[in-house]
């Protein structure tokens, strides 16, 4: 019967941990596509800011305006914190410009830009910039995510065990503790009563015996229990 | 009676007028022109220092401006518009040939030389070598009123047998540094710049196929109205900034390697005005 509890008990305790990380796995999932989502938007606004950029060059270019390019360029780089190297390269190969940050990064993305006019390549830009703020943000966006989900999870379950314990689990233990008092008090009864008393089911076995039976008899206790009442019988009457 | 009364106010009025323009004068702010060699913001930097030091001189505030062109910059410093200007040598020929004699303050020495020079250059691979190599070929110059980009180079041209018309086309990019770097670009096949702008841009691909004769250095001038007190403090706080604790700073702003600003003549220009003569009405853009 105690087995039969702990099992009950172990079958809970892992439903919840499989909730938890059916849980988790979604919002790993979310996570990611969410992170994705926002690198390929960070792209998508280095390339407009390029376009961006582009139209600016072509118009200077046009003019014949080089020196505008160069400062432009330059001044582009160090004013946006986010952008690690900005270069013009000419059709010639003559790079017009070439903005590098000192400041190296891991976590980078390159956009690229031909800037033509009726046909004719004038200028072509490159961009690379620095993702590791996005990614820094996300982290700590996942971070809070799973700490919050594992909490989340964990109150949920305490709640669940606690109202299942009080719904269910509770009134079967006490039942069993009743029926295991009123067992022994039926026990004890049975080996008060100053006759012998033998419990047999309707097919004869023997079921229960008290100590007087086992003085009447003279056998032990264990030698009835699961007999055939007919042990009992001189050989002589039994069927 | 009434003569001498007319004759008494009218000395009163003159005593007044001299012993007041001193004050009157002293509420008007100078003005410091500086003709558009380089993008505005650019030269307004760079002027600033020497603009707030001649300030405490002379004790007038004197504030900059960034002409909108070298003949707008000849026009209002020929006609008294501005108090003290920044010219380059062509355009102070220019300027004292058409409005007559200004005053000069001084000009600029580079590391111990009043005069500098220019280049005629092309890009490093280029088989361009000598000036009569540049028939048909795409040329850059940059102001019409500058020496070094323009004038000079094209009278060294002129004299190497190679006119405008002998070229496959020519256009005034406004800028030296436009000049350098349309040539290393590849838009022309060679352009016209003054030395110090050629050695910015040599590392990047710019080589000289000649050098232009010096001619006398950049000159501040003042306006014929301006008192004569002032423009002798003038020259003076421009003469005296050698000395000067932050004067190497203040001088190297305006120009790279300025080592003192030094008395100068307008025939120290003469060498660059027979030139300006030579090539007669070449500023046609």
């Amino acid at each position: 019967m105690n087995n039969q509890i702990s099992f009950k008990y172990r079958r809970v305790m892992l439903s919840i941990a499989a909730v938890l990380i059916i849980f988790l796995a979604i919002i790993i999932v979310v996570i990611m596509a969410h992170q994705h989502e926002m690198f390929e938007d960070s792209q998508r606004n280095a390339q407009r800011e390029l376009e961006l950029i582009g139209t600016f060059a072509r118009e200077s270019l046009l003019r014949q305006d080089y020196e505008n390019v160069e400062q432009f360029l330059n001044q582009w780089g160090q004013e946006h914190a986010d952008v690690i190297s900005i270069k013009a390269t000419a059709p010639n190969s003559f790079i017009l410009a070439d903005y590098t940050r000192d400041v190296p990064s891991e976590n980078f993305f390159l956009v690229t830009k031909h800037i033509q006019y009726m046909g004719k390549d004038l200028i072509a830009l490159e961009m690379s910039k620095d993702i590791t703020s996005v990614k820094r943000s996300l982290n700590k966006f996942i971070g809070l995510l799973i700490t919050g989900s594992v909490l989340l999870t964990i109150i949920l379950g305490v709640t669940l065990w606690y109202a299942l314990k009080k719904l269910a689990l509770i009134p079967m233990a006490r039942e069993i503790a009743t029926r295991k008092e009123a067992e022994k008090k039926f026990r004890m009864l049975l080996e008060s009563v100053p006759d012998a008393l033998i419990f047999v089911f309707s097919n004869g076995e023997i079921i229960m015996v008290n100590k007087e039976a086992e003085k009447m008899f003279g056998y032990s206790r264990e030698e009835m229990l699961g007999k055939d009442i007919e042990i009992l019988v001189p050989e002589r009457y039994r069927k | 009676m009434a003569k001498t009364g007319l004759k008494i106010f009218a000395i009163s009025l003159a005593c007044l007028m001299v012993f007041a323009s001193p004050f009157l004068f002293a509420e008007k702010t100078l003005i410091l022109q500086i003709h558009p060699y380089l993008p505005a913001t650019d030269l307004t930097g760079r002027f600033t220092p020497l603009a707030d030091y001649l300030s405490r001189k002379i004790k007038h505030p004197i504030s900059i401006r960034i002409a909108k062109d070298y003949q707008e910059h000849i026009d209002q410093v020929g006609n008294d518009k501005v108090d003290i200007a920044y010219m380059g040598p062509a355009s102070f020929v220019k300027l004292i040939d058409t409005y007559g004699r200004k005053p000069i303050l001084a000009r600029l020495e580079i590391n111990g030389k009043p005069t500098f020079r220019g280049a005629i250059v092309t890009a490093k691979e280029s088989p361009i070598k000598t000036l009569s190599d540049l028939k048909k070929c795409r040329f850059a110059f940059g102001d019409p009123d500058s020496t070094m980009s323009h004038l000079v180079p094209r009278f060294m041209m002129k004299k190497a047998g190679v006119d405008t018309d002998d070229l496959d086309g020519y256009q005034f990019l406004y800028s030296h540094h436009n000049v350098a770097l349309g040539v290393l670009i590849g838009d022309f096949d060679a352009g016209a710049v003054k030395e110090e702008v050629f050695h910015k841009y040599k590392g990047r691909g710019l080589k000289v196929i000649a050098w232009t004769p010096h001619v006398s250095e950049h000159v501040f001038v003042a306006s014929s109205s301006l008192p004569a007190g002032t423009v002798q403090a003038l020259r003076k706080a421009l003469y005296d900034l050698k000395e000067e604790q932050r004067g190497a700073a203040i001088m190297s702003a305006v120009k790279d390697n300025t080592t003192a600003m030094i008395p100068a003549a307008d025939k120290d220009y003469n060498n660059l005005r027979s030139i300006i003569r030579a090539l007669g009405n070449v500023t046609d853009p």
